[in-house]
């Protein structure tokens, strides 16, 4: 028994880590978003001041980067709330010291089923906004390429191009965007996961709920 | 312990937690309950014959019953096969 506990002890703790791993890659992506939004926005805002036109690209860079920013705050806000009460009972189950009881770990196991109950809205809505944020990403990524072929192709009156100088910062540029954007979808899979583990607990403990009936019924 | 719980799960909460005599206002501290709340819960579980009050000068605590141990161990069995049946979520 206290073998078996051992072992639903370790998977409820690989369980807790890896979804403490995607809040926390979830709050770092959102504030990602925010900021790159607010810096792609003032880029294009200078640039446009600096030319004295509106172009087309660098209205399209301001209307992903508003969209990423804004994305990126909702981001936050949502990953915070989960990811308190995830770290609660993260610290919780690390202050366990011994052999874990049976007790103890049911306890923890009816917390977590308590959390996702309260925060499964959330859950779902984290999943829709990291496909978003990887599709915004993703897009600033391709602008980015637009925007370095452009140049090259139509260059300032009197610049002389020097193809590292443009082509270094453009795929250092790229590479993040896509990177961010790549792994934002990736953890939207994550969310998706961990939500359908969830809902099959749920479910299942709503069918368990008839047994504890009987057994109080019986008492 | 905040969140959405089911009355299921406040019963096994209150019950183990009872394992040594309890005052109400540590109960409901820690089951994160009202007093309305947690009164009607106390008193569903004495009428189950799950819990007993003992009464020391003026202060009553509650004590779980043997009766209890059923129902604990049953929900202990039937949330940790939550975790045995289900595959887990990992990286």
């Amino acid at each position: 028994m206290t073998e078996t506990i051992g072992t639903l002890s370790e998977n409820f703790g690989r369980e807790l880590r890896s979804f403490f791993v995607v809040c926390l890659l979830s709050l770092v992506f959102g504030a990602l978003a925010m900021a790159f939004g607010l810096q792609f926005i003032v880029t294009a805002v200078v640039a446009m001041a600096g030319s004295g036109t509106l172009g087309l690209l660098p209205l399209v860079q301001v209307l992903l980067g508003w969209a990423a920013a804004v994305v990126g705050f909702r981001w936050i806000l949502s990953s915070a709330g989960i990811f308190r009460g995830v770290n609660r009972i993260r610290k919780d189950y690390r202050a366990m010291e011994g052999p874990v009881t049976d007790e103890a770990v049911t306890g923890l196991i009816v917390r977590m089923m308590a959390h996702y109950r309260e925060n499964w809205k959330a859950v779902w809505r984290m999943n829709l906004v990291a496909i978003l944020g990887g599709a915004i990403f993703i897009a600033l990524g391709v602008v980015n390429i637009v925007q370095g072929i452009w140049h090259w192709y139509s260059p300032s009156p009197g610049e002389i191009l020097y193809l590292p100088a443009i082509l270094i910062p453009l795929l250092f540029a790229v590479a993040i965007d896509l990177a961010i954007g790549i792994l934002s979808l990736l953890s939207s899979v994550w969310f998706r996961r961990y939500a359908r583990a969830w809902e099959l607990r749920l479910v299942e403990a709503g069918q368990s709920e008839e047994t504890l009936k009987k057994s109080m019924e019986q008492g | 312990m905040a969140g959405r719980r089911t009355p299921y799960e406040i019963y096994w909460e209150i019950l183990t937690f009872c394992r040594t005599p309890r005052s109400f206002t540590a109960i409901i501290n820690r089951c994160d309950l009202n007093s309305k709340i947690g009164q009607e819960y106390l008193d569903f579980l004495a009428t189950k014959g799950y819990l007993s009050a003992a009464k020391e000068g003026d202060r009553t605590s509650w004590v779980v019953t043997p009766k209890a141990e059923e129902y604990i161990g049953t929900f202990a069995r039937l949330y940790q096969s939550l975790f045995d049946k289900i595959p887990g979520f990992r990286l």
